[in-house]
């Protein structure tokens, strides 16, 4: 007997006859895809471009949160004495820093050991040797307590700023602090591109599964006078949009994945000039699945957005 | 088993007359019944009616008891599901093959491949077309597309059967078996409305004739199929 609400009873699929369509649509998905092969190479550039950059930044805010981690523990400063003092006031004024309760250490380094170390990182070393003069000061880097706040390491750096022989003093930690805003402004500066080009992405895969549904509309019209469901019609096009969106993530993984090896040299000398040795991030398969779920999801929205827009418009219900 | 009744039913297009005006008519479940009439009479909205392919102006359609003009969208699918329908255009994918387009009915509700297979090498058996399964639909005569959407309307074994102008592009031998595939189907319990303007294969087969005529109903003769239950034919 029929069901008060539709004239016949209603004939469920069963489950695994429902799983076999969703093989059949992915085979079929492949097969579109790789048909349509240089419209689908210009959809995986567009929307890996577009992921591209997001990840990339969240890739530098990552490794700056490393960096700042790495120093964190720099509780130090540096003192840099004026051109021409003697070493005799350096060692003076070192004895006294000495006596600080919060100073656990003061290594100096003498203006002729600074242009040695100048030399070895410089291209200009023969120029260097000309010099009539050594231009470099001496300098003395204190490293405080652990436990001492930033205030506390201001207190301390600044009771030597008075001192003649004093030219400059910099605080590492104030320099890190700097480091951990430009940090917060490339994370908040990632979640807001992140979002729009995730909106491009959606866009992207729905212009593209749109073209696709244009191509099978007659198709379409078929299934649904046959008595397809809307999801058995709009299956093939959210794998597309999947399709389109992992692929995109896989331009987008090459992209990144080139911009580090790229960078990653000339960024290992910067950061060991300043004495951090810092480990990459951004290469573990963690990212890199996270980018292809990314895809995948914002691809299959993209999907979604098109067919149901254009099903709604089909007028044959 | 269905049965079916169009109670005072309009149809008026957008920017045109009335297609169809104050219907009322009724299809015991289980007949067989001819739709006739001019070039415009309204016979093809009628079936795009009963195929939810439109709504009614105003009035009823009552399959089964349901009003299918209230039929929520959702339930569409299923309701057309259990009709079989020819359409005059064929409405083939030209890019698939005779196979594949009419497999489609069965892919729709989940049937095993298997299964398929035997249904669809069935109904091309029955419409004669079962050596030209592999061809692509798009190299098939107009008569012959014909045919694969006959077989695709019946590979189903739908509750009703809705043909409009099935015979159109056929040869009369070929349109006496198709005529004759629709009586099997009839005599097994489903409901079949044919649009036909051929008036000579139309009383050959002795059935009842509903006829339009500017969208109203000019001539419903029944009598025909009495006279079959007499001669103990349903």
């Amino acid at each position: 007997m029929a069901d008060s609400n539709e004239p016949w009873p209603r004939r469920r699929p069963p489950i695994v006859a429902t799983f076999r369509d969703h093989l059949s649509v992915i085979r079929d998905s492949v097969q579109y895809t790789s048909h349509q092969f240089g419209k689908s190479l210009l959809v995986w550039l567009l929307i890996g471009t577009a992921m591209s950059l997001p990840a990339g930044l969240y890739l530098i805010e990552r490794n700056l949160e490393a960096i700042s981690e790495q120093w964190e523990s720099l509780n130090s400063f540096s003192i840099y004495f004026k051109v021409g003092t003697s070493e005799e006031d350096v060692n003076k004024l070192v004895r006294q820093i000495r006596g600080q309760d919060e100073v656990v250490k003061v290594t100096t380094t003498t203006p002729k050991e600074a242009l040695d170390e100048f030399s070895s990182y410089s291209e200009i070393r023969d120029a260097l040797t000309l010099l009539e003069i050594n231009p470099l000061p001496a300098s003395a880097r204190v490293t405080v307590d652990d436990e001492a706040s930033l205030e506390r390491l201001s207190e301390v750096a600044s009771q030597f700023e008075a001192i003649g022989s004093v030219d400059e003093i910099v605080v590492e930690r104030a320099w890190l602090q700097r480091l951990r805003a430009v940090d917060e402004l490339i994370s908040r500066l990632g979640w807001v591109l992140g979002i729009l080009f995730g909106m491009g992405v959606v866009l992207i895969s729905a212009a593209s599964v749109r073209l696709a549904v244009e191509m099978r509309l007659e198709e379409i019209k078929v299934l649904k006078l046959v008595g397809a469901t809307n999801a058995f019609v709009k299956r093939p096009f959210l794998y597309i949009g999947l399709i389109h969106g992992l692929g995109g993530a896989l331009v987008a993984a090459m992209v990144v994945s080139a911009s580090l090896i790229l960078l990653e040299v000339p960024l290992r000398t910067v950061w060991s000039s300043y004495g951090g040795t810092v480990n990459f991030r951004g290469d573990e398969p963690a990212f890199y699945f996270t980018l292809a779920i990314a895809g995948a999801i914002l691809g299959l929205v993209g999907g979604l957005v098109a067919s149901n827009q254009r099903l709604r418009e089909i007028n044959i219900d | 088993m269905s049965k079916i009744e169009f109670q005072r039913v309009t149809k008026r297009f957008d920017g045109g007359g009335d297609a169809l005006k104050d219907v009322s008519v009724v299809f015991p479940e289980g007949t067989m019944t001819f739709l006739t009439g001019h070039s415009g009479a309204g016979k093809s909205t009628f079936l795009r009616l009963l195929l939810r392919a439109e709504n009614p102006t105003r009035g009823q359609i009552f399959v089964n008891d349901v009003n299918i003009v209230k039929l929520p969208v959702r339930k569409v699918s299923t309701y057309r599901q259990n009709l079989g329908a020819v359409f005059q255009d064929h409405h083939l994918l030209a890019e698939r093959s005779v196979y594949e387009n009419v497999a489609l009915p069965l892919k729709v509700i989940g049937m095993r491949e298997r299964d398929i297979a035997r249904r669809v090498r069935a109904a091309l058996s029955r419409v004669g077309l079962l050596e030209k399964e592999r061809l692509g639909a798009r190299a098939l005569s107009t008569g012959e597309q014909q045919r694969v959407g006959i077989a695709r309307a019946v590979v189903n074994r739908p509750r009703v059967l809705l043909a409009d102008e099935p015979t159109g592009n056929l040869d009369p031998d070929l349109s006496r078996d198709i005529m004759t595939l629709f009586e099997q189907f009839n005599q097994v319990g489903t409901t079949v409305i044919v649009v036909s303007h051929d008036r000579e294969l139309i009383d050959a087969m002795g059935f009842r004739i509903v006829e339009l005529a500017g969208g109203s109903v000019i001539r419903d003769d029944d009598s025909r199929n009495l006279d079959r239950r007499k001669d103990g034919r349903f």
